[in-house]
């Protein structure tokens, strides 16, 4: 290796680091103020893009006005967004998940929006610099890149005053360490938010106004920063200076390992070298415990019993009998395409489960779920076309090797709350480029084709409809299961790890051993649910199961209502049905599915589940009354 | 016959050193107290018995059985309980289940269990039932079994806590500042719990800030300040003794 | 207090209003059905990150159906479209809709060749011909008699492209650099295949991330291997940067592209660095012929850009369908998939990319074009 290329390659490397920094603060400062993961922090990015964009070849202002105002609209729309939306959501003390699907609503409208506004093409910058780079013993350091160097650097550098130097800043940075003592000093809490909010839209419509002419402007641009920004935010320990090392450090290192080690692999190394970073330094020492004026990790609302030994004895045969009538009738009366998404809903519904085992009931984010449904589609799918192995036995093979996995990753689970977020994150981004580069095994980008329909008995299972009996009796069994599971000692010991781990660790829980198992069978179920997609679609590739997918379960069980078995079963139907029942939208289809999920997430914050809890409730009063006066 | 001990045990946080090598044993079936100033020791010695944090150096031996480095949920099964000194409920959960969840070292069904359910398992959910609604007869709350724990009163919650603690049959229970945030007539209630807790067998090991209550309960108090013993003896003894004195009287001039 | 009444109140209210929004969404309804109407399905991505490519699609297709509608004729064309993102199950979903409630005759996509081929056991289960431009090798090759690939394949690209770059451009150390996904590993591999036919090996043979903006690291280890010659595929905007950054890391290379980078937003995006970069494309709108240079007025006129050959693909596709009506008098499944695999190259169906007719598999064949692009603009080598 000679001696420019390793610097020509860190200089890139600093460069699109630089980015990672500056969206990846704006992560930090709301993580901090707020604790809340700001998924729509991307679309910032987009969005600084677009007006800068429309800023220059409008307007023809210099690159540095563009720079500023562009910073300065992307702040105010930031703040407009907390103001509106996500105000309403903290108002509620709603749980860090509930806040975590509205931005994921917000980011998914403000690209539909942007789609309309600004088309689906991506957008060239004019250029703006010449493209002569300038020599420095033998490096080419082009004029853009210096440029979003100098500018990304500076506006770090103004960060950091502020938050050192101004009353303003430092009276921020008390609240984010101790929110109640700040108060009692008079910090404002909602102008802090206001300001944050501002702040970390700044960044993001910075940073894009930087990457654009580099990269174009398009829609989905924000995207491919999310991930990767947090991570640096993440390894700086979501500080300041911290995340500033930690971006350079994350575009220094992948482009490094780009040129010198393997592209292939290169996210492969950055993420594991994020997973030790958090394993190492992030673990949290010892376990919190929970004040009363905290929220939930989760918005858990309780199930209404109405078989309890209080209510009529007829109540349970009659909800037996008018389960089976539902079940039978769907068939009847559905045609072949609702047939098939319900299927699919269903089967996205027994993964969904088991993400319920693991957020709900246990109180542990995963962003890595459709990994481990991925795994059992492969294992499955394998297993039958290598080894002509029958169905019966290839179903629970996939569910198994599901819960392996999820059994080594168990040590990601002495993380907590973000850390563990995005710990998931990289787990089950590593497991998806594993797919994609162990061709020898699962065919790599080709994905498996050909995939025999499950045979039960000789009775091949092809059509839509014995699909959904084979899908339905899968999916009853694990819900009976995970019914059990829940309703008993150990479901006990999972509910009070996400209580409080503190007092349960005194009462004789194995904080470690509870949370592994529940993880292990909430993965093998998604195993299960895998091998049930693969032999339906009949075709996988990796794609089926990257972190957008992962994403849409855990928004599954939020919008059917954590710690609630029949809560994950809504969720998925309503996760699976609504995007093809807006088909007629056409544009604005999309627009509309993420403000929805704002809406649920600001009044229905406990799910679709508690909606349906307050007739069963009042159902099971009026049973109860009933028995009374006969028994009178 | 001595029940606990703790030998030279120390603890470092950073540069602090919060607890000092202190050395203490409490004798069965007594009522014990440890006091001290504000910011002494008290809370993170409790800490450290139950495993909560790890000790910096020294041992810890509870029933004959070295207990030193066990995380907590293995001190839990040995027998020892305790309560926080801010309050640690499963809020979301009812009365009745937090009180379930004391039970844990008396019984074994797992995940298998609960998937296969045998009659053992159900016989065993209702002993847990049992124990439980007991334990909250014992503190007067089973009137509210089937409240969400978040919903009931302060004192009430303080007494869940109790009961959680006694669910599981412990040998040792540890009570951090039970009396916290309680009025002059919960106070008497809860020495008067106290009291028949230890008629039931149980040790009692208690901080708590209210001398009166302390001096009165209690048979044996060690006095700590600074992470380190200043005072140890009845509770005649450690009224009258200088040291103690003097850093009651400090403690308060800081604090004022 | 009073503030806080007021916001229960709006949270109320709030509520109400969305409540009952989720309540209309569920009561609204639609479709209709006429005769003589010949409904196309069109699947593809409107949204996410290849929604260009199928704005294409469908440009193409209701170019050629509003042309038959609004010329005398017995029938009329209805486009149905629907967005599946790129996600593979959407496609998926989609098709089964198109077919069983729509009652199409034809299906055209997806884009993305994993959708296509997940598409194929659907269009074969259902007996409706489906017509795809995606490159995919296997797609084809799944024993379905109703797939058309209308575009010829990774192979046939490859060979073409490897062949004019080794032959006539002279070049013996080609860097190939692919994304990750189905279609750049698919054209990545095929591309080696031809090279190893003329005892070549890729001088560099990298793959990057779908979702990557930055390559220097892989154009570093180009650099190393001294290629003279690269070979990017992948999407046209990853192309049109790696050649922008190639060049800023002062390598001057001879870029050669297939027909993702047949684009004229490949130009626009590369600007300068794209200069001198040689494509194979079926279609190109350099070509001076007057029927390719009405249409090429034509579609400018109504959408504002050049067509590309995804759009000249699918204006072919939409006539080539609408003839086996007409043939064949009928409008239904089985006859448009008799009649299109029936073609030879004396009945083939003449369209604005030449003659169409469809080997045993359902692969299209034709020549394509070998385009150098000059000051912006495209200048045909050969065909
Ligand atoms: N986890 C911790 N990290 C750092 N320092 C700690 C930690 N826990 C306690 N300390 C420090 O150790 C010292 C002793 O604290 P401790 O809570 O044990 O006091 P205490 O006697 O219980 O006080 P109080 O009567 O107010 O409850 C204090 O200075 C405290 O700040
Ligand atoms: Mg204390």
């Amino acid at each position: 290796m000679d001696f420019v290329t390793i610097p020509q390659l860190a200089f890139s490397g600093l460069t699109i680091g630089c980015v990672y920094s500056l969206v990846g603060l704006g992560f930090a400062l709301t993580l901090r103020a707020t604790e809340l993961i700001n998924f729509a922090q991307g679309e910032m990015v987009m969005l600084g893009a677009f007006i800068g964009l429309t800023l220059i070849s409008f307007f023809h202002l210099p690159y540095i006005m563009v720079f500023i105002l562009s910073i300065i609209l992307t702040g105010i729309f930031g703040m407009f967004m907390e103001r509106f939306i996500l105000r309403r959501i903290l108002d509620n003390k709603s749980p860090l998940l509930n806040l975590l699907i509205a931005t994921l609503g917000i980011s998914i409208s403000l690209q539909a929006l942007a789609i309309i506004l600004w088309g689906r093409e991506p957008v060239p910058y004019p250029d703006i610099f010449s493209v002569e780079p300038v020599m420095f013993f033998g490096i080419r350091l082009q004029h853009l890149n210096l440029w979003i160097l100098c500018l990304g650097l500076a506006s770090m550098a103004a960060l950091q005053f502020f938050f050192q130097k101004t009353m303003t800043g430092i009276s921020w940075r008390a609240a984010s360490l101790d929110p109640s003592t700040a108060a009692l000093y008079g910090v404002n809490r909602q102008r802090n938010v206001s300001l944050t909010f501002a702040l970390s839209g700044a960044l993001g419509g910075g940073a894009g106004v930087l990457i654009a002419p580099l990269y174009f402007a398009s829609f989905g641009m924000g995207h491919s920063v999310l991930v990767k920004s947090f991570a640096a935010a993440a390894m700086g320990g979501f500080g300041v200076v911290g995340t500033m090392i930690g971006g350079l450090a994350l575009g220094a290192i992948e482009t490094l390992a780009a040129g010198l080690i393997s592209s292939e692999y290169k996210n492969v190394i950055m993420y594991v070298i994020l997973l030790a970073v958090l394993m190492v330094f992030f673990r949290p020492k010892t376990p919190t415990g929970r004040s009363i004026t905290e929220g939930s990790k989760v918005a858990a609302g309780r199930a209404v019993n109405l078989f309890s030994a209080d209510m009529p004895f007829w109540i349970r045969p009659s909800a037996l009998l008018l389960g089976a009538a539902v079940w039978l009738i769907i068939p009847a009366v559905f045609d072949v395409y609702t047939m098939r998404i319900l299927n699919l809903a269903l089967i996205f519904a027994v993964a969904a489960l088991g993400l319920q085992l693991i957020v709900g009931y246990t109180g542990q984010f995963s962003f890595g779920h459709a990994a481990f449904f991925g795994i059992g589609a492969y294992t499955s799918a394998l297993l039958a076309i290598q080894l002509n192995l029958p169905f019966l036995l290839t179903l629970p093979l996939a569910g198994a090797a599901a819960g392996l996995v999820g059994w080594l990753a168990g040590p990601l689970l002495r993380l907590s709350g973000h850390f563990l977020a995005i710990g998931s994150l990289a787990m089950g981004e590593i497991i998806f480029l594993l797919m994609l580069n162990w061709k020898w095994l699962t065919k790599g980008a080709y994905g498996l084709y050909g995939i025999p329909f499950p045979s039960i008995f000789g009775f091949e299972i092809s059509s839509d409809y014995a699909y959904y009996f084979l899908v339905t009796m899968v999916l009853g069994l694990i819900c009976f299961l995970v019914h059990r599971l829940t309703d008993s000692r150990f479901g006990r010991g999972l509910i009070a790890v996400r209580e409080n781990e503190l007092a349960a660790m005194v009462n004789g829980i194995n904080l470690i051993s509870q949370k592994t198992k529940a993880f292990v069978i909430g993965t093998a179920c998604a195993g299960i649910a895998g091998a049930l997609y693969a032999h339906y679609v009949t075709y996988i590739n990796p794609d089926s199961f990257q972190f957008h997918v992962s994403v849409e379960m855990v928004t599954m069980v939020v919008i059917g209502g954590l710690g609630s078995v029949p809560g994950s079963l809504i969720g998925a139907l309503v996760i699976i049905l609504l995007p093809e029942y807006l088909r007629g939208l056409a544009d604005y289809r999309l627009v509309v599915y993420g403000g929805l999920l704002i809406g649920f997430m600001m009044y229905l914050p406990g799910g679709l589940a508690d909606l349906a809890r307050y007739p069963l409730r009042i159902l099971r009063q009026r049973l109860q009354k009933n028995v009374r006066e006969v028994t009178q | 016959m001595t029940l606990l001990t703790l030998q030279q045990i120390t603890k470092n946080f950073g540069g602090l050193t919060a607890v000092d090598h202190i050395d203490l044993s409490v004798e069965k079936g007594t009522i014990h107290g440890l006091i001290g100033p504000n910011g002494s020791g008290k809370t993170t010695v409790f800490n450290l018995i139950t495993g909560i944090y790890p000790l910096t150096s020294g041992t810890i031996t509870f029933n004959g059985m070295d207990i030193t480095g066990y995380p907590a949920f293995k001190v839990n099964q040995k027998g020892l309980a305790r309560t926080f000194q801010e309050i640690q409920l499963f809020y979301d959960m009812t009365v009745l289940e937090n009180a379930m969840m004391g039970c844990q070292r008396l019984t074994r069904a797992g995940a298998v269990a609960a998937l296969v359910k045998l009659p053992w398992v159900t016989r065993e959910e209702a002993f847990i039932r049992e124990k439980a609604m007991a334990a909250l007869d014992f503190v007067g709350l089973s009137g509210t079994a089937e409240e969400a724990a978040r919903k009931i009163p302060y004192g009430h919650q303080r007494l869940l806590e109790v009961a959680r603690a006694l669910a599981g049959d412990p040998e040792l229970l540890l009570l951090d500042e039970p009396a916290a945030g309680m009025n002059h007539a919960e106070t008497r209630e809860l020495m008067a719990l106290i009291a028949r807790i230890r008629e039931m067998g149980i040790t009692v090991f208690l901080v708590e800030h209210n001398m009166k209550m302390v001096m009165e309960i209690c048979e044996w108090i060690t006095v700590i300040n600074y992470g380190q013993v200043i005072g140890h003896g009845k509770p005649a003894q450690v009224q009258a003794d200088e040291n103690v004195i003097n850093a009651y009287l400090s403690g308060e001039n800081i604090t004022c | 207090m009073v503030a806080s009444n007021f916001q229960k109140k709006a949270f109320f209210w709030g509520k109400l209003i969305f409540l009952s929004a989720l309540v209309m969404l569920l009561v609204h309804n639609s479709a209709v059905a006429k005769e003589m109407i010949i409904k196309i399905g069109v699947v593809g991505p409107l949204t996410g990150q290849f929604a260009a490519v199928g704005q294409s699609q469908l440009n193409g297709a209701e170019m050629k159906a509003n042309e038959i509608n609004a010329a005398p004729g017995e029938y009329t064309i209805e486009l149905i479209s629907e967005d599946d993102a790129s996600k593979c199950d959407q496609s998926v979903n989609a098709t089964v809709k198109l077919i069983t409630r729509e009652r199409v005759v034809s299906i055209i996509g997806a884009c993305n060749s994993p959708c296509a081929l997940a598409m194929v056991p659907i269009t074969q289960r259902y007996q409706v011909p489906q017509f795809t431009f995606g490159v995919g090798t296997a797609i084809t090759k799944q024993g379905s008699d109703w797939i058309f690939r209308v575009a010829v394949g990774a192979p046939g690209q490859t060979q073409a492209l490897a062949d004019y770059a080794v032959n006539t451009l002279g070049h013996d150390k080609i860097a190939v650099l692919y994304s990750d996904d189905e279609y750049g590993a698919s054209m990545a591999e095929n591309f080696k295949a031809a090279l190893e036919e003329m005892d070549l090996q890729p001088a560099a043979y990298e793959s990057y991330p779908r979702s990557d903006k930055d390559f220097s690291g892989q154009l570093t280890s180009v650099k190393k291997s001294e290629a003279t010659c690269l070979y990017a595929t992948g999407s046209y905007a990853a192309s049109a940067l790696i050649a922008k950054q190639a060049k800023q890391l002062g390598l001057s290379l001879q870029l050669i592209g297939d027909t993702g980078n047949a684009t004229p937003k490949y130009i626009e995006l590369g600007g300068e660095a794209v200069e001198g970069a040689v494509i194979v494309e079926p279609f190109t709108p350099a070509d001076p012929d007057p029927a390719i240079q009405v249409f090429v007025e034509k579609y400018k006129s109504q959408y504002q850009q050049d067509p590309d050959g995804w759009v000249a693909e699918m204006y072919d596709t939409v006539g080539m369908i609408h003839e086996a009506v007409v043939k064949t008098g009928k409008i239904d499944p089985k006859s448009i998939q008799n009649y299109l695999a029936g073609l030879t190259f004396e009945s083939a169906y003449s369209g604005i990319l030449g003659d169409w007719y469809f080997g045993p598999e359902g692969n299209a064949n034709f020549d394509l074009y070998k385009v150098q692009i000059k000051d912006g603009k495209k200048v045909i080598l050969e065909r």
